[in-house]
């Protein structure tokens, strides 16, 4: 940021403004603004509104809130003492002025933070916006203020931060009640993210708690009441209409803004820069639908901004054509400033609208600005909305299958995953809930559980295609503990499924959908090894009965669970690292995980970051004549590890990830870790391949 | 100083790692942020006496080794700090801290804008180039893996490896020994955020062109031994692009 204020670029931008600020004088200003905060400077009060009408004031002066008047009184309180005790009658306006170069570098710091771009990226579209710079010093509107609000709320939201977001958006209604028309957009975005809805409350509180202090509390004040709600902006709501014939009309702006906000609840799983876009795209529907004051241009500048940062040169410009024009009209057409060291006026509009000759250029004009408008909002929609990542994804979950041999670690690891992504977006559908008989059923005495005939398969496939719908599932679970059946109901989470079972990649239906498959085996002697530990530590069976058990289910397991290895992307294959002694290996933890990539080479960074990052042994090798490439693992790592090492790959999955994900220690992390890369991989191809 | 004087071609280029490639103050306060979070947990220390205690093991530390790589480890630093807490020495204790830094520092540390463009670049003109650095290797090519920079270079030279630490010649001339190359004046660069060790030794021992690369917005330098100051890469990129632009360089025959 520091960096920043070297550039040729800044250093420009801010001449420019300091000499409008020495010397321009707006009318806006020098009619209304200025007046009324000398008023209040000279009286203050409650009531300042009230006050200035006593005075007998321009009813249109300041129709805006307290948190307006605040923004401009440190400015207009040190102006109006210089004038009185210098006599310099610009002095006013240079407080005033200041007062919106400070909101301004607010602006720009929070919209680079925003970004999360390099500052100088934002210099030429935001500091170099000629929109900005007319609008606040040369026509002297003070729209900067909700803006900066709304702007830094949005930030704090991101952050995670919502009941401060609420705050600072009540402030920026407070300041201008037209930033009302981001809070539905807020409210539908929060929601509609499983992830983000915890906020919804909190953010929602501070909003309410802020707006009914500030203004509730100012209704009560009659001189609020006259300015502020009387102002006759509200009725341009009004303006645009469609005869229906007779005495029908309808209104459009209501029209179009519902329908923008309807698009915003259908997209379901919104990221931040699609919700950016959508709020945008609020503001540009009254911009155009309406005749709308000039300042109100400004609401719309961040989320230009914004979009031209992420789209190519042809929308850059796109939106430095609309500021233009925007400027050309006003500057033609609406009330500037006059110069008073030069003998300059232009604070009177050059040319009128309401002149018969004029009229044909104003219209011209004006419909020359709404087709770039309009143009730019159909690049926010196709950039921001269709090639989102997101608007795809949220039209279908990212799928995951895990299938093995039981007692190999589905569950585990299914969950482990899930906590990657925030267990209150994922569904999980566990193969146990689909056994055809409970434990104690008599059938089991001719079937194993690995037989896929003991197994209600299609009713399976039925359920995790109903859970890719979003559909609500009611399933029959397993109970570990006591081996009966029960019934249970719930709702799908759309964002992520996993779908683990001795069958999952068993059932064409379900494998087609997975977008990763996993096969989880475990070497033979640790298999045999735990599962002894278990039945005759635990359960006190003898020793030659469990490995007799064993030896029966092998083939079986051979028949139908193994055969799967051919259908999954990746095979995980934990066993220790000394076979000779399983008993000590596993009591220090000294694991070795074998993981065959079925589809080649894995992405380079996974083992790149093993051996730099984590610190561990890998070994890598092509399986002759296979296009398979196995990766042994040895060593420990700390879940901190894995997660510093999962950095990179889990900042552009930011969006999809749980707010902390839960990484966990040595070989499970490590699993965790390739399944997200692999994830990555699978979500990068299936946006690749959209186009 | 501008670099925009400077008309002749490098044949090698070396660069420091710490504070030239990242900005290193800013990663070096996460990571203490984050042991002194830990140094509580964990023995209850607080920050000012933690701070304090550090301050002075990193003295004891320096002042018994000298100019030598292991006098920068954490993990002595920290075993130190332990013991003046008077908690004999913590094997376990020191290296979860030093590990804590690491990664803290790590997390927080970001290349300096166009650093890997630059790399690129050189690499295209084909000029070999060297990370000659001070600090112990395991660290820093730990380091060189996160940043993605451990293909970028031609040599890495540690203070490790060379028994001193710049400003010392020995690992300058290291560097150049590794890359293999024979230089006159001027054919070496050397880029680095000090001064007095490692540009002014490299102009001592190499007769280098030299480039402090400051985040300061104002630095005050001794003109001799720098040649030009530099905020961000991209300008060295657009120095090597117009070095190396136009004609083939002088010796070889074009089109014979």
């Amino acid at each position: 940021m520091k960096a920043v204020f070297r550039e040729p670029f800044f250093l420009f931008g801010l001449v420019v403004r300091l000499m409008l600020i020495g010397f321009a004088v707006p009318w806006t200003q020098q009619s209304w603004f200025v007046p009324f905060m000398a008023s209040f400077v000279a009286h203050p009060t409650i009531d300042p509104w009230g006050e200035f009408l006593r005075q007998g004031g321009d009813r249109l002066a300041f129709p805006y809130g307290p948190i307006m008047l605040l923004a401009y009184l440190p400015g207009s309180l040190v102006g109006e003492m210089a004038r009185g005790a210098l006599g310099l009658a610009q002095a006013p306006f240079i407080g005033f002025g200041l007062c919106s170069l400070g909101l301004e570098l607010m602006l720009f710091w929070a919209m680079i933070r925003l970004s999360k771009m390099d500052a100088k990226r934002l210099l030429v579209p935001l500091w170099l916006s000629p929109m900005a710079v007319y609008i606040c010093y040369w026509h002297g509107q003070t729209d900067i203020v909700p803006i900066v609000l709304l702007v830094v709320s949005l930030l704090a939201l991101r952050n995670h931060r919502a009941a401060i977001g609420g705050v600072l958006l009540g402030l920026g209604i407070a300041a201008k009640l037209s930033m009302f028309l981001s809070v539905p957009f807020i409210a539908v975005y929060l929601w509609r993210n499983a992830r983000q809805r915890i906020l919804f409350v909190p953010f929602g509180r501070g909003l309410i708690a802020t707006v009914a202090l500030s203004t509730v509390l100012c209704i009560m004040l009659p001189g609020f009441r006259e300015m502020v709600l009387g102002s006759r902006e509200f009725h341009k709501v009004y303006s645009a209409a469609v005869e229906l014939g007779g005495q029908a009309r309808v209104f459009v702006l209501p029209l179009a803004y519902s329908l923008v906000l309807y698009a915003a609840w259908r997209v379901e799983r919104t990221s931040f820069d699609l919700f950016l876009a959508f709020i945008g795209l609020g503001f540009f529907t009254v911009l155009l639908l309406t005749p709308a004051s000039t300042g109100w241009y400004l609401w719309v500048l961040p989320f230009v901004v914004f979009t031209q940062l992420r789209c190519g040169v042809a929308t850059a410009s796109l939106g430095a054509a609309f500021g233009g024009v925007f400027v050309l009209t006003n500057a033609l057409f609406a009330s500037g400033a006059s110069i008073p060291v030069m003998g300059i006026n232009l604070q009177s509009a050059e040319l009128s609208a309401a002149d018969p000759h004029c009229m044909l250029l104003h219209s011209a004009l004006l419909s020359i600005q709404c087709v770039l408008g309009a143009l730019f909002c159909l690049q926010m929609i196709t950039h921001g909305v269709a090639r989102s990542d997101y608007f795809r994804l949220s039209r279908k979950p990212i799928v995951v299958g895990i299938a093995g041999d039981s007692g190999a670690g589905k569950d585990t690891l299914a969950s482990a995953i899930a906590q990657l992504f925030g267990e209150e977006c994922v569904t999980s559908i566990s193969g146990d809930d689909y056994h055809r008989w409970d434990r104690h059923a008599p059938m089991w005495r001719v079937l194993t559980h690995l037989d896929p005939r003991a197994n209600e398969l299609a009713r399976f496939a039925r359920d995790v295609g109903e859970a890719l719908d979003g559909k609500r599932l009611v399933t029959r679970r397993y109970d570990h503990a006591t081996g009966r059946f029960f019934r249970e109901q719930r709702n799908s989470k759309n964002d992520v499924v996993i779908v683990s079972g001795l069958h999952a990649l068993f059932v064409p239906a379900v494998a087609k959908r997975l977008d990763l498959s996993i096969f989880l085996d475990m070497a033979e002697e640790l298999r045999t090894h735990l599962k002894v530990k278990r039945d005759v530590g635990e359960r006190g069976r003898d020793v030659q009965g469990v490995l007799a058990n064993i030896a029966k289910r092998q083939p079986d397991a051979d028949k139908f669970i193994r055969p799967q290895v051919a259908k999954a992307d990746i095979v995980f294959s934990l066993g220790v690292s000394d076979s000779r002694d399983v008993e000590s290996c596993v009591r220090d933890s000294r694991y070795r995980l074998d993981v065959l990539f079925r589809n080649g080479v894995p992405s380079d960074s996974i083992v790149r970051t093993l051996i730099g990052l984590c610190g561990m042994q890998v070994d890598t090798d092509l399986v002759e004549g296979s296009g398979t490439v196995k990766v042994t693992i040895e060593g420990d790592v700390s879940p901190e590890d894995i997660s510093m090492a999962a950095r990179p790959v889990a900042q552009g999955m930011e969006e999809l990830l749980a707010r902390e994900p839960q990484w966990q220690p040595g070989m499970l992390g490590v699993m965790q870790f390739i399944s997200l890369l692999q994830i990555n991989d699978s979500l990068q191809t299936r946006i690749t391949h959209v186009y | 100083m501008s670099i925009r004087a400077i008309a002749s071609r490098p044949k090698v280029v070396l660069l420091d790692f710490d504070n030239t490639l990242y900005e290193y103050e800013p990663a070096h306060e996460a990571a203490m942020s984050a042991v002194r979070v830990k140094g509580h947990q964990l023995v209850g220390v607080g920050s000012r006496e933690f701070d304090r205690l550090f301050e002075r093991a990193r003295g004891e530390v320096k002042g018994r080794l000298g100019a030598v790589a292991s006098a920068h480890s954490r993990l002595l630093y920290f075993q130190r700090l332990i013991e003046l807490l008077g908690l004999k020495t913590q094997p376990l204790l020191t290296l979860d801290l030093e590990q804590t830094y690491w990664r803290s520092f790590l997390g927080k540390a970001a290349l300096v804008s166009g650093v890997s463009e630059f790399l690129d670049e050189l690499q295209l003109q084909g000029v070999p180039k060297a990370l000659v650095t001070d600090l112990t290797a395991q660290i820093q090519f730990r380091k060189l893996v996160y940043f993605k920079l451990d293909e970028c270079f031609d040599a890495v030279v540690t203070s490790e490896e060379a028994g001193t630490e710049k400003p010392d010649p020995a690992p300058f001339l290291l560097a150049l020994q590794k890359l293999g190359v024979g230089c006159q004046p001027n054919e070496v660069w050397m880029i680095g955020d000090s001064v007095e060790k490692d540009l002014e030794p490299a102009k001592r021992h190499l007769g280098a062109t030299t480039f402090l690369v400051s985040h300061a917005s104002s630095v005050r330098v001794a003109p001799h031994a720098v040649d030009g100051v530099i905020r961000g890469f991209e300008e060295m990129t657009q120095l090597v692009r117009r070095l190396f632009s136009g004609q083939e360089p002088q010796g070889k025959v074009v089109g014979a």
